[in-house]
């Protein structure tokens, strides 16, 4: 298992996203939500890479799902969080958080 | 004066009425501002009318097509080999799922260039991470002292000895000396 010092900022959009559309979250449910919420425009291979890594992990588990004449034929891959994950994330949000806490930025209102 | 015009979508069936009124000519100066607003309105339904046009003939092109658009096949190949097998049908089912919205919305010249466009920002994350995997899998290879079934050509030490081979040299199926194997063989002599 990896620590959450492996996890950088995509790999958190990603698994927040998991979190958020979760048990149906797949590649491009899961790229239009962080370019939704998180106004970021990533490619759909920096998506897959990002699953990728963090399925090799054991941070977050695929399933293969229905496929339709719309995908031609292909099988959608469902994404769930692992328990590791979700402490994993949470480890690397808290520690986020921490290194923030008391800090304020010139000229920008709290 | 009203004209009125008919659109029909081949596709759906359904069809749309669109109303158009022409302006009358100008008698008077109390009903310019009505004939404004009459020209605005005008002008918007023409708008509408362009568009509707232009999503029927979209939809003509789609039918007149002989085959099923399919996208690149070469930018499909492409992604096929720098992705995870278990994420290539996954992937590609993902950027034909936009292929086909872009084909409906924007028609089939655009949808192929958008595709092209996913493929070549998807590539540069693709290679890394393959270059990732292939790193980590190099670095986990057994040490070079080791001894594993691959180096010995798929034949178990113990067998070779057990066969009578002699040599270090008979150990390798592929027929290249190692020098690496000489160090774990008993003496020739001895046995």
């Amino acid at each position: 298992m990896s620590s959450f010092a492996d996890i950088g900022p995509l790999d958190q959009q990603v698994m927040l996203a998991i979190l958020r559309l979760q048990p149906t979250a797949y590649g491009i449910s899961i790229q239009d939500e962080i370019e939704q919420r998180g106004r970021r425009a990533y490619s759909i291979g920096a998506i897959y890479a990002a699953l990728d890594r963090l399925e090799q992990n054991g941070l977050i588990v695929g399933k293969a799902g229905e496929s339709t004449a719309q995908r031609g034929g292909r099988a959608k891959r469902y994404f769930t969080l692992t328990a590791p994950g979700q402490a994993t994330l949470q480890a690397s949000l808290q520690a986020i958080d921490s290194m923030r806490r008391g800090i304020r930025f010139k000229g920008v209102p709290a | 004066m009203i004209t009125k015009f008919t659109v029909v979508n081949n596709h759906t069936g359904a069809y749309v009425r669109v109303f158009s009124r022409q302006p009358a000519p100008v008698t008077d100066d109390k009903s310019s501002k009505a004939e404004k607003a009459l020209a605005v309105e005008v002008k918007a339904q023409r708008a509408r009318l362009s568009d509707l046009r232009r999503k029927l003939r979209l939809d003509q092109q789609m039918l007149n097509t002989t085959r099923d658009p399919c996208p690149p096949f070469f930018a499909e190949w492409l992604l096929t080999l720098l992705t995870p097998t278990k994420h290539i049908d996954p992937l590609l089912g993902d950027l034909r799922e936009r292929f086909d919205a872009n084909l409906r919305a924007r028609g089939r010249k655009q949808a192929v260039g958008l595709y092209w466009a996913n493929t070549s920002n998807s590539i540069g994350p693709l290679l890394i991470r393959y270059l990732e995997r292939w790193g980590s899998s190099w670095l986990s290879r057994p040490p070079s002292g080791g001894f594993s079934r691959r180096h010995n050509g798929g034949v178990s030490h113990r067998h070779t000895l057990r066969s009578g081979c002699r040599s270090a040299a008979v150990l390798c199926n592929s027929g290249r000396t190692s020098t690496r194997l000489t160090p774990h063989l008993p003496d020739p002599a001895a046995v």
